[in-house]
């Protein structure tokens, strides 16, 4: 029963997050200069102490999506016995990322103004 | 633990097996899953290599990298058309634009001189650009085909062998009803206007598809990616 109310949690969060998949990858390459792939997913988890983990089958379709919009440029380096692709913010992406944060922001505080009201729950 | 060369190789064809066998894709999830393994055995080291491999796949989903694989090649589409457009629009643009407007006026001269046998005229203008951009559009097929290493945004210029059929059954089709109102009515300049220009478009479009698209995807996966080949 706990394992199923868990379960349950985490995918109304994975729901909750989904649409800021894009912005919180954007966020992170904005205080980075390049990150990885699993890098990416490492560093989201560490911030958030585990509690938002970002799936391997949701990361590449938006950093692809992203990089394909413009507003992400790939380096490819070898590491040694493989090939790394690290991606970095391009002209596009930082103004897109300023962007795409004042929207969060302004959906989190419209969000918080909802939850807060008691009259808009009741 | 450090993956070692023959790990990766397995990684590689690992991949292979579940269906990515574009390379710009395979070496993206090869570091993927050889950071995850590593990591996985450091933090347990009694789990096998493949044990790793099991559980690092198992995190893509229950497709596997089938998502990842459908969202590149739509976002490599995008990029494509992105491209395609700007270098269409680059074509209207000076000093270019002079040598469209004389394609546009030789052509326009020609079908005035063929009028009575127009259709004969325009249909052969046609096939010879078609069969000219099949053969070069074959050729790069074969090129392709030829590469050890497959990309997946190289298979964009394969699928210009199919843009190309689709696009010269419109060519053919379409203009060919103008021509009969051509015959019925008083043999109106509008009409010959408007098949040059059509042809002038035509030309254009498979120029981009068959020349400068394959050049600009090489230029640019050249750039991006240090042990890309050419040839």
């Amino acid at each position: 029963m706990y394992k199923k109310i868990m379960y349950i949690c985490s995918m109304t969060k994975s729901k909750l997050y989904k649409g800021s998949l894009q912005t919180i990858i954007l966020k992170l390459l904005e205080q980075h200069d390049k990150m990885y792939g699993y890098e990416i997913t490492k560093h989201v988890k560490a911030l958030t102490k585990g509690d938002l983990k970002i799936t391997e089958g949701a990361l590449y379709p938006a950093l692809h999506k992203l990089e394909a919009e413009g507003f992400l440029e790939a380096e490819i380096v070898n590491i040694g016995n493989r090939m790394r692709k690290y991606y970095k913010l391009t002209e596009a992406g930082t103004k897109e990322t300023v962007s795409r944060l004042e929207e969060l922001q302004e959906f989190i505080k419209n969000m918080q103004l909802m939850v807060n009201s008691k009259t808009a729950l009741t | 633990m450090k993956l070692t060369e023959k790990h990766i190789e397995d990684l590689m064809l690992f991949t292979k097996k579940h269906y990515v066998p574009y390379y710009d894709l395979q070496m993206e999830l090869v570091d993927h899953l050889a950071n995850d393994i590593e990591e996985l055995i450091n933090a347990n080291p009694r789990l096998s290599y493949e044990e790793a491999k099991r559980i690092a796949f198992k995190k893509f989903g229950v497709f596997g990298f089938q998502e990842t694989i459908e969202a590149k090649r739509k976002a490599l589409n995008k990029r494509y058309f992105k491209l395609f457009l700007s270098t269409f629009l680059n074509y209207f643009t000076i000093p270019k634009i002079a040598v469209n407007f004389s394609l546009f006026i030789v052509y326009y001269y020609l079908i005035n001189i063929f009028s009575t046998h127009l259709k004969e005229f325009y249909l052969l203008s046609f096939l010879f650009v078609f069969i000219y951009n099949i053969y070069k559009a074959f050729n790069l097929k074969l090129k392709l085909k030829k590469k050890k290493k497959k990309w997946l945004f190289e298979t964009m210029i394969d699928s210009s062998f199919t843009i190309i059929m689709s696009f010269n059954f419109i060519v053919q089709t379409v203009p060919l009803f103008l021509i009969e109102e051509f015959k019925k009515t008083s043999h109106n300049q509008q009409t010959l206007l408007f098949l040059s220009l059509f042809f002038m478009f035509y030309v254009i479009v498979m120029h981009i598809i068959t020349y400068d698209m394959p050049k600009k995807i090489s230029l640019i996966m050249q750039k991006e990616y240090p042990n890309y080949r050419a040839v």
